[in-house]
């Protein structure tokens, strides 16, 4: 089953923020819509998507809004035409919030878009990372198109980067989000992906271990606050852990389904019409090599099975296998987990075949361990502090 | 031969390594059925409508799309 498609209209962004992990932001480059017909003809023909009622695209770059409006009432006209008859399609965009105008809120309504903005906290957060090309904060401008969104009746949920700026911000960034009316929000950890090298959660001193220590306190505290207040923030961390946790309780042979880690679960296709699979940020590539994990040109095909059957997608998905076999024997918290994210894997450690990498040891060991520290138990949830508690050692090498 | 002594082969240590993950396994299960069903299910946000969120690409923030 084809879960996600991500399509990268263009990869031009108007900001620049420090730990962006997409290349070529200033190339404007725009995706044909004749390339986006034949993407969605090679899927409709797919042998994996036959059983399929459904599809959700993800329209993600870059700034996908800097393809500008005219290309997405044509892109969304062309796939009612193609996919309508058969298929219910859910659109979604990740945007930076700051190219929003009342006219893109009537498209987004008008096609029930579901709309996430990056939004990192307060401007004193926000600002230090998510930057316009001068180097100016981005903050007024994303709270604008905010409100333009809101003047619409659009639901926003927020995509929070967690640096070592912010960290140790929780109550800072509770606060803000509350105060401002927000009730989703996902916190996304800064992580080492395609040409962000480095993650600032690990430049500082004590390396992991001190990275686990600020992200637990940060999720603990974020829980605290969360519990004191009647949970008026649906957080996407432990709204999704705790699910696959409660999935494990009610069955101790379950083992979550990852889609990142499985060939044509998850496509990803380029402005150029290269196609990727497994985890998004792969189609990132590598610095020097940026066609590292492309499975072809969506031209050369008449379905995407054809992409999925070349010796390249056997070879990963092959190393991919085996690395999640790795987790399976090593790792304690396979079982809530599932094998983790192969392009975490990748640009962390150089190979799919390997274990642990930033995101297992906050996303998945560290928050397991606020959750059991602060809901296990009689006295579950009602202790005076959930943030007092210790960080897990790493138990997987 | 002693069994204690017989040289150990390629089934033994993948029998070990079977247990070893069982007893892993059992333990982070067994802490799990620690947690109170309550607090969880607030947590999973199944007493309000809330949207329900999609790990399978982090770099999204809402999953109803």
């Amino acid at each position: 089953v084809l879960e996600l498609l991500v399509i990268q209209p263009t990869a031009l962004c108007n900001l620049d923020c420090t730990y962006c992990y997409v290349p070529d932001r200033l190339d404007s480059r725009r995706l044909p819509i004749s390339l986006l017909e034949t993407l969605l003809r090679a899927v409709r023909c797919s042998r994996i998507t036959e059983e399929q009622k459904e599809l959700r695209i993800l329209w993600h770059a870059g700034e996908p809004l800097a393809a500008g409006i005219d290309f997405y009432w044509q892109a969304l006209e062309v796939t009612k035409r193609i996919m309508g008859d058969r298929w219910r399609v859910r659109h979604s965009i990740q945007t930076n919030g700051t190219l929003i105008t009342h006219e893109w809120c009537e498209l987004f309504r008008a096609n029930g878009v579901s709309v996430g903005v990056s939004l990192d906290g307060p401007a004193r957060i926000h600002d230090t990372s998510r930057k316009t090309r001068d180097r100016r904060g981005s903050f007024v401008r994303v709270m604008r198109g905010i409100e333009l969104l809101r003047s619409h009746d659009i639901g926003i949920s927020v995509l929070c980067v967690l640096t070592s700026h912010s960290i140790d911000c929780p109550d800072e960034i509770f606060h803000f989000l509350v105060d401002n009316g927000f009730c989703q929000v996902a916190f996304n950890v800064e992580e080492i992906e395609g040409p962000n090298l480095e993650s600032s959660l690990l430049k500082v001193q004590g390396g992991l271990i001190a990275a686990r220590s600020h992200y637990r306190g940060f999720m603990a505290r974020m829980a605290e606050l969360n519990r004191d207040r009647g949970w008026p923030l649906a957080i996407r961390e432990f709204v999704s852990l705790a699910q696959l946790i409660q999935d494990r309780r009610e069955n101790s042979m379950h083992v979550p389904i990852v889609a990142e880690q499985k060939a044509g679960a998850i496509l990803t296709m380029s402005r150029d019409g290269i196609v990727y699979s497994w985890s998004p940020e792969l189609a990132s590539g590598v610095p020097g090599v940026p066609d590292r994990f492309a499975l072809g040109d969506i031209r050369d095909v008449k379905s995407i099975d054809d992409l999925l059957a070349t010796q390249r997608a056997t070879t990963i998905q092959r190393e991919i296998d085996r690395g999640v076999e790795m987790c399976r024997r090593e790792c304690d918290y396979f079982g809530v987990c599932g094998g983790g994210s192969p392009g975490n894997k990748f640009y962390e450690r150089g190979t799919f075949a390997a274990t642990e990498t930033l995101k297992c040891a906050l996303q998945t060991q560290e928050l397991t361990e606020v959750i059991l520290t602060a809901f296990a138990g009689p006295q579950a949830g009602r202790g005076p502090s959930l943030s007092d508690s210790r960080t897990v050692q790493p138990t997987v090498r | 031969m002693d069994s204690d002594k017989r040289p150990r082969r390629r089934t033994d240590m993948a029998n070990d390594q079977i247990t070893l993950e069982t007893a892993r396994r059992d333990s982070l299960d067994t802490r799990l059925q620690a947690l109170g069903d309550a607090d969880l299910a607030m947590i999973r946000g199944r007493d309000k409508p809330v949207a329900t969120f999609d790990n399978s690409f982090d770099n999204v923030s809402d999953n109803t799309l």
